[in-house]
């Protein structure tokens, strides 16, 4: 059985641009060099986004599939929500509507935290059905 | 026919919407949708109905959102004002004097489709001053006038005072409040729901394109869509459900527009998705958000409008000493109310494009 790795949440400051994205990556990057990192940021101050501040959000994605985590954004604004549409990154993100939920979903079946691993004929519904199909 | 280009004026019903004119920088119908503005296509109709005289009323700030207007052997005058309704009075007051005895009076906030001889003889068997026309959800802004009657009383209570009679249209009608109206007009036209037609011709069953338009041997346009003249799609583009390319605009590389429209003078950059949306110059309306932003990444967003490219007038009149020394301080590019609304956000999209 693997642990499952918790859940962070982090803010998002109000401007996202190169130099506020670049202190928001110093600041997640050690997170997402745990294993299975799962990363929450919560975008409900968020009002001014640019093509770096997008950028640094795909490299929080991109290291954190890397490990096999998942990055998830919650509370988007309409506009930012608008924005990333736009920019086609609304399909890579999984996007909630409070950080909670965000949360919800990394404990909630299928998601990426690791399952307890079971044996093979598990699937074939048990020992029982397994000695029935043969 | 008098024809309010505008809804300056209080007393027509629907609100005065600062955001849609900040958004769009003009009236809903002073934007062109599907080749023509509302205007034209409204001084056709009524032309095609054979009115006599049409009076085309705007506010001064929007004088050159106007498109040029011809005149096919019939009289057609523009008017620019800052008071609609006592432009509105003083117009039907110099019909009566010139012996014309009815008139249809009409907001540019409403487009309808229906038997303007019926809704005159409506009012002729009402034996009434005023008859209102309405569909199933209210009262519109479209009347019939009795011009002696009329030009006696306040634009205001002639119509929109008690006891009018309301004239029901069975016909298409749509409002064009929001920018989400011009989406659904463009959506009904190109799916056939209405009578009105794209400019352009019909190159495959559902696809109109405007003289001069390139799109690209490798970029798919899915039927029903149009495109405007001067527009270029690039190859990888998709077009596709009921949208509109208007004139001038340029669709780049691999760039998806989905239920949209691009109002014209629009460049939209390469890889993006524009989906339930209207797009105009460097702004975006989501209509799926409800918001609007504004693009400073002149690569992802940018206005391809010249400064002078604003047709020029013909026979305007500006009606009153006041309106003439405001129509002084009209500046060169169409007008955009500097307040800020709530629903409008500037997003700084800086040169780092992302390709997702």
């Amino acid at each position: 059985m693997h642990q499952s790795s918790p859940v962070t949440v982090m803010e998002v400051p109000a401007i996202l641009n190169d130099v506020e994205g670049q202190s928001l990556w110093q600041e997640v990057q050690p997170l997402l060099d745990s294993d299975r990192p799962c990363l929450v940021l919560d975008c409900s101050q968020l009002q001014h986004v640019d093509s770096a501040g997008i950028e640094v959000l795909l490299r929080c994605m991109e290291e954190a599939m890397k490990r096999d985590g998942d990055v998830k954004l919650a509370a988007v604004s309409p506009a930012c929500a608008a924005i990333l549409e736009l920019m086609r990154v609304d399909r890579v993100f999984e996007i909630f509507s409070t950080a909670q939920e965000a949360v919800r979903s990394f404990r909630a079946p299928g998601s990426i935290e690791a399952p307890v691993a079971l044996p093979w004929y598990s699937e074939l519904g048990g020992l029982g059905a397994l000695k029935a199909a043969s | 026919m008098v024809f309010a280009a505008d809804r300056e004026c209080g007393f027509l019903s629907a609100p005065h919407q600062p955001a849609q004119e900040t958004f769009l920088g003009r009236p809903l119908a002073c934007v062109e949708i599907l080749g023509r503005t509302m205007v034209e296509r409204t001084v056709e109709q009524f032309f095609q109905a054979d009115v006599e005289l049409i009076t085309v009323l705007a506010p001064v700030a929007f004088s050159r959102c106007l498109p040029p207007l011809y005149r096919p052997n019939r009289t057609l005058k523009v008017k620019l004002t800052n008071d609609i309704g006592s432009a509105i009075r003083r117009t039907l007051n110099e019909y009566s004097q010139n012996g014309i005895e009815h008139c249809f009076v009409v907001s540019g906030s409403v487009y309808t489709e229906t038997d303007l001889l019926d809704f005159f003889f409506f009012l002729r068997e009402a034996k009434r001053s005023v008859s209102r026309a309405a569909d199933q959800d209210g009262p519109l802004d479209m009347w019939v006038v009795d011009t002696e009657k009329g030009s006696r009383c306040d634009a205001e209570s002639l119509l929109v005072g008690r006891g009018i009679n309301s004239y029901l249209i069975g016909g298409y009608v749509r409002r064009l409040d929001y920018p989400c109206d011009l989406r659904r007009l463009i959506a009904d036209t190109l799916s056939g729901h209405c009578s009105m037609r794209p400019s352009g011709r019909e190159v495959k069953p559902g696809i109109w394109i405007e003289e001069g338009a390139e799109v690209d041997r490798r970029a798919r346009i899915v039927s029903p869509a149009y495109i405007g003249g001067d527009s270029r799609v690039q190859e990888d583009a998709l077009i596709t459900r009921c949208s509109s390319i208007e004139r001038n605009c340029r669709v780049d590389y691999g760039t998806v527009i989905e239920d949209s429209s691009i109002l014209a003078n629009t460049s939209v950059g390469i890889w993006l998705d524009v989906r339930h949306a209207i797009a105009c110059g460097d702004k975006l309306f989501s209509l799926a958000h409800d918001v609007a932003v504004e693009v400073s990444d002149p690569s992802v967003l940018q206005s391809t409008a010249n400064a002078a490219r604003e047709a020029a007038l013909r026979d305007v009149e500006f009606i009153g000493p006041d309106e003439q020394a405001q129509a002084e301080e009209v500046p060169l590019l169409p007008v955009v109310a500097q307040e800020e609304t709530r629903a409008q956000t500037k997003w700084q999209l800086g040169a780092n494009f992302i390709q997702g």
